[in-house]
C-alpha cells in the first residue's frame, strides 16, 4: 500500500479509530490490532512475501530467546551466526542472487569463456532490507547483552512489521522501539496534531516536490544524449532532490504516523543538503542507516582507531558496502566509493567531526564561506548521485562527460513539453521553506501556521503529481 | 482529543473548499479560454451550419485541409479529428454537435482498425473532464461506473489527468483570453555588420528579439560571408515558431511558403533616406521579383500607417496569398524542390567526371 494511493486514505482512519476506539482498554488487542493492520498493510503488494517477514521474525524471536538461555560461549556465536546467515542469506539470495550470477558470467565472459548458468527470476519483496536489518540489530544486541530479549511474540512481530515504517525505515533499533510496544499508550494531542503536520510535510515532499521532479529526471536521463550542458547539470540537481523529497517525504509519513499511534520513531533526515561537507551529510542523510553501519560494521571493524590506514580502509569498506546495500548494480556501489573519496580529505585531515551543529545558527543568513560550503556539498553529493540514477556505469560516464564536452548552456525543450529550467522555481520555494524552518521538523509553526498549511494543500492540489504517480524509490532497496 | 479532531477537520474542510473552488476555476478557464481541445472548439463554435463534417484521428486533424475545401466556391467544411481519437471519442462529439443543433451535409468518419470501438480514448476522457455539467458528457460519462464515485468528489478528475487538464493547461487557456500579443524577431541581412538598427533595439528591447545569422566569414568582400550548417536549423526553426515574416525584398517568401506562412513585403520609402538613389521599386525591379507571376504572392505593405492592418490580415486569412507564393515557387525552382540538394550533388559530381 503507497502512502500517497486512496487505499491507504481509506486504510489509516479505519485503523485510527479501531485502534484508540475499540482497542484501547487491552494494550494486547492493540498490538495484536497492529500486527493484523501491519501484514494487510504489507500483503496489499503481494500477500506471498507474508511468508518470509514472518519466518524472519520466527528466526530472530528464538534466536534471542535462546541466547539469553545459553552461556556458552560457542552456542551463542552459533545462534549469532544461524541469525546472520538467515537474515543475510535472504537478503543475498532475493536482492543479490542475479547480480552475482551475472556478474559472474561477465568477468568470464572477458577471458573469452562462455558460461552457460541461468539467472533466475525473482521478485525483489518490498522493504526486505530495512526488515532484516531491523531484526539483524535485535540479535546483535542480545547478543551483546545491550538489551533483554522480549518473551512476548506478538510486541517481537509488530515491531519488525510495523507499518508506518515497515518498508522504507527508519530502520529502527530494538532498544528504542521494542520497549513502546509494552507501555500502555497515552494519547497525546499535540504529539498527533505534529503527526498530521509531518504527514502533510511528507505528501508535499513525495507529491509536489519528488513526483514533479520525477518527471524531468526521467526525460534527461532517459535520453540524455540529446542534452545540452545545462540540462544534464540540472537533471542531475533534480535527481538529488527528486530522492530527497521521495525518501525524507517518506520519512515524514511514516513518523507522523507512528505519532498517530503514540509512538515515536526516529529522525531519519536532518536538512541534509544544508551540510558543509561530507560528513556533516552523512550525519544527516539517511541517519537510521547510516547509524546502523556504524554501530554494526564501522565499531567492530575499529572505527576511528588504529592507524590512519586502518581508518581509510575502514571508511572505504563501511560506504561500498553502503552502496551495495542500496541496490545490486555496479552503479550503487561506484556512487558509495565516491562518498569515501569525498570523504578521505576529512578523515586524513581531522576534520570529519567538525560542523556538528546546525549551520547558520540564530542567524537568518548563513555566511558567504558556509554558503560556499554547502554549494560545493550540494555539488558532489550531485556528481555522485547520477552514479546513482543511471541505468549502468557506462551511461553514468557518458552522461559526465556529455556534460563537460557539450559545454551549450542554452535553454532546452524537453520532450515533456516543459522547459528544463521550469522546475527551479518550485524548488526554490522548498529550498526557502526548509532554510526558513531548519531548526524544526516542518514549516507549520508560528503566526502563520494556517496560512502555511492553506499554501502547501493548494500547492499539493494543483502542482502535485497524480497521474503519473510514482513509488517510493527506497521501496526497492 | 478534540483538539487533535478540530484540527485534522480544519485540515480537511479546507481541502475540500480549496477542491470545490479549484474546481470553478478550473471549469470556468476550459469553458472560457482558447480552445486547446475538439470539445472545448465544439461547444465554443458560432456557426453551426457546414457542408462538410470530417470525424477521425490525427490522420483527418492533419491531412484533411479545410482550408482548401472552403476555396471552393458555396463550400464550408469542419475537420472533427482529435490525436487518437477512437469512433467512442467520435460519437461524444457527433452527440455535442447534434445537442447544438448544428447541421451538416455530408458527414465522413475515419476509423483506424486497431481501435477499440466501444470505448473512449483516457486523452479524449479527459479533456471531457471541465465538461462534466453538460449533460451530454455526463450521459457518457456516467457509463463509466467504476469511476462515478470518484467523479462526485469536486476537483477529483482534474488531478487524475493533471498532464491533460492540470494548472498548465489552465493557465495556458486563459492566457489566450486576451488579445494576442506579438513580438518580433529580428534577423539581420546576414552581411549587415553595421550598428543602425542599434538604436531601435535597446528602444524597444521587451518587443524585438535580436538573432544572429550563423554566417561565416571566408574572403575579404562582403559576397563571401557564407551560411553555416547551423543557420539552417536556426531559419527552420525561426520559422516554425513565427506566424509570418515581414522584409525588403527578399527570398525568404519561399522559406515561409514551404511552412504554409506569409510574407510581407515593405514598398514605401522610409523619412530619411541614407542613400536616395534606392528605393523599393528599384528593388522590386531586379529579376528575382520580376519573376511574380501575379503579384498577390505576398501582403503589400505600402505605408507604415498600412502594417498593423496588413499584418491582421496576412494572420487571419493567408492561405490564397501563400498559396500564390507557392505557384511563384515552382516556376522558378526545378521540380520537386525536396531534390534539390541531390540535383546540387549529381552537378558536382559530372563536373568531377568532366575534370578527371
Amino acid at each position: 500500500m503507497l502512502f500517497n494511493s486512496i487505499s491507504f486514505l481509506i486504510f489509516l482512519p479505519v485503523v485510527f479509530i479501531l485502534y484508540w476506539g475499540l482497542f484501547k482498554r487491552s494494550l494486547k488487542l492493540q498490538n495484536i490490532f497492529l500486527l493484523i493492520a501491519s501484514y494487510l498493510f504489507y500483503g496489499w503488494w503481494d500477500y506471498r512475501f507474508l511468508a518470509l517477514i514472518t519466518a524472519s521474525t520466527l528466526v530472530d524471536f528464538f534466536i534471542g530467546r535462546f541466547l539469553q538461555k545459553t552461556g556458552n560461549e560457542i552456542h551463542r556465536k552459533m545462534l549469532l551466526s544461524l541469525s546472520l546467515l538467515f537474515n543475510l542469506g535472504l537478503l543475498g539470495f532475493f536482492k543479490y542472487y542475479n547480480f552475482f550470477i551475472e556478474s559472474w558470467i561477465d568477468s568470464w565472459a572477458n577471458l573469452g569463456v562462455d558460461m552457460q548458468v541461468s539467472s533466475l527470476n525473482i521478485i525483489l519483496p518490498v522493504g526486505i532490507s530495512f526488515y532484516t536489518f531491523q531484526t539483524l540489530s535485535y540479535t546483535i544486541d542480545v547478543y551483546r547483552k545491550k538489551i533483554e530479549p522480549t518473551s512476548d511474540i506478538i510486541n517481537f512481530s509488530v515491531f519488525v512489521a510495523f507499518f508506518p515504517q515497515l518498508v522504507a525505515g527508519p530502520i529502527e533499533r530494538a532498544k528504542h522501539l521494542l520497549p513502546q510496544f509494552s507501555k500502555k499508550r497515552i494519547f497525546i494531542e499535540e504529539r498527533a496534531i505534529s503527526g498530521i503536520h509531518l504527514i502533510l510535510w511528507g505528501l508535499f515532499k513525495k507529491i509536489v516536490i519528488a513526483d514533479s521532479c520525477a518527471i524531468y529526471v526521467n526525460a534527461i536521463f532517459d535520453d540524455y544524449e540529446n542534452m545540452n550542458s545545462a540540462t544534464l547539470l540540472l537533471g542531475a540537481v533534480y535527481f538529488a532532490f527528486q530522492i530527497y523529497g521521495d525518501f525524507s517525504g517518506y520519512s515524514d509519513i511514516a513518523i507522523g504516523t507512528g505519532r498517530l499511534f503514540g509512538f515515536d520513531l526516529m529522525r531519519n533526515f536532518n536538512f541534509p543538503y544544508f551540510s558543509r561537507n561530507i560528513a556533516e551529510f552523512w550525519r544527516r542523510w539517511h541517519i537510521s542507516l547510516s547509524t546502523w553501519f556504524r554501530d554494526y560494521l564501522y565499531i567492530p571493524l575499529g572505527g576511528s582507531r588504529g592507524s590512519k590506514w586502518q581508518q581509510v580502509r575502514n571508511v572505504f569498506i563501511i560506504f561500498l558496502v553502503s552502496g551495495f546495500w542500496h541496490g545490486a548494480n555496479w552503479t550503487f556501489v561506484i556512487w558509495g566509493g565516491f562518498h569515501a573519496l569525498f570523504f578521505l580529505p576529512l578523515l586524513l585531515g581531522d576534520q570529519n567531526r567538525k560542523h556538528l551543529n546546525q549551520v547558520a545558527e540564530n542567524k537568518i543568513l548563513p555566511s558567504f564561506r558556509e554558503l560556499l560550503q554547502m554549494l560545493f556539498t550540494f555539488g558532489l553529493t550531485s556528481f555522485a548521485w547520477i552514479f546513482f540514477r543511471a541505468d549502468s556505469l557506462v551511461d553514468a560516464i557518458n552522461f559526465i562527460k556529455r556534460i563537460f564536452t557539450d559545454l551549450s548552456f542554452e535553454l532546452q525543450y524537453l520532450s515533456i513539453e516543459r522547459y528544463n529550467i521550469e522546475m527551479l522555481l518550485i524548488i526554490g520555494i522548498f529550498v526557502l521553506l526548509e532554510w526558513f524552518h531548519r531548526h524544526l521538523e516542518h514549516p507549520f509553526t508560528g503566526s502563520l501556521k494556517w496560512v502555511k498549511i492553506i499554501a502547501i494543500i493548494l500547492m499539493l492540489l494543483t502542482l502535485g503529481v497524480y497521474s503519473d504517480q510514482q513509488e517510493f524509490i527506497y521501496f526497492q532497496f | 482529543m478534540r483538539n487533535f479532531f478540530k484540527a485534522f477537520l480544519i485540515i480537511v474542510f479546507v481541502t475540500l473548499l480549496l477542491m470545490f473552488f479549484l474546481d470553478n476555476i478550473y471549469s470556468y478557464a476550459f469553458k472560457n479560454g482558447q480552445p486547446r481541445s475538439r470539445i472545448q472548439y465544439i461547444l465554443q463554435l458560432k456557426n453551426k451550419q457546414y457542408d462538410l463534417a470530417f470525424f477521425g484521428s490525427s490522420r483527418t486533424e492533419q491531412h484533411i485541409d479545410c482550408k482548401l475545401i472552403t476555396e471552393l466556391p458555396g463550400k464550408s467544411c469542419i475537420n472533427f479529428g482529435t490525436r487518437g481519437g477512437s469512433p467512442g471519442d467520435m460519437l461524444i462529439l457527433m452527440k455535442l454537435a447534434e445537442n447544438k443543433k448544428f447541421t451538416f451535409k455530408e458527414v465522413f468518419m475515419q476509423v483506424d482498425y486497431n481501435y477499440n470501438s466501444s470505448g473512449i480514448t483516457g486523452q479524449f476522457k479527459a479533456n471531457l473532464i471541465p465538461f462534466m455539467n453538460n449533460p451530454i458528457v455526463n450521459d457518457q460519462l456516467i457509463l463509466y461506473k467504476e469511476e462515478f464515485f470518484y467523479r462526485k468528489i469536486p476537483f477529483y478528475e482534474f488531478m487524475v489527468f493533471d498532464k491533460v487538464v492540470g494548472v498548465r493547461e489552465a493557465i495556458e487557456s486563459l492566457n489566450k483570453t486576451g488579445e494576442t500579443k506579438l513580438g518580433i524577431l529580428f534577423r539581420r541581412c546576414p552581411v549587415d555588420f553595421s550598428d543602425r538598427y542599434d538604436t531601435v533595439l535597446e528602444k524597444y528591447k521587451n518587443l524585438i528579439v535580436p538573432v544572429v545569422p550563423i554566417w561565416e566569414q571566408v574572403g575579404g568582400s562582403w559576397n563571401s560571408v557564407l551560411p553555416t550548417q547551423e543557420d539552417l536549423g536556426l531559419q527552420v526553426n525561426t520559422i516554425l515558431h513565427t506566424k509570418a515574416v515581414v522584409n525588403l525584398g527578399s527570398s525568404m517568401v519561399f522559406d515561409f511558403a514551404v511552412f504554409d506562412k506569409p510574407c510581407l513585403y515593405l514598398k514605401y520609402n522610409v523619412e530619411r533616406k541614407v542613400d536616395e538613389s534606392w528605393n523599393p521599386q528599384k528593388v522590386y525591379n531586379f529579376v528575382h521579383f520580376r519573376s511574380m507571376p501575379t503579384g498577390k504572392e505576398v501582403f503589400w505593405l505600402r505605408s507604415k500607417e498600412a502594417i498593423g492592418l496588413n499584418l491582421e490580415t496576412a494572420l487571419e486569412n493567408s492561405q490564397k496569398t501563400v498559396a500564390e507564393a507557392k505557384v511563384w515557387f515552382e516556376k522558378i525552382n526545378i521540380s520537386p524542390a525536396e531534390n534539390a540538394s541531390e540535383r546540387i550533388w549529381e552537378e558536382i559530381d559530372k563536373i568531377a567526371e568532366k575534370c578527371t
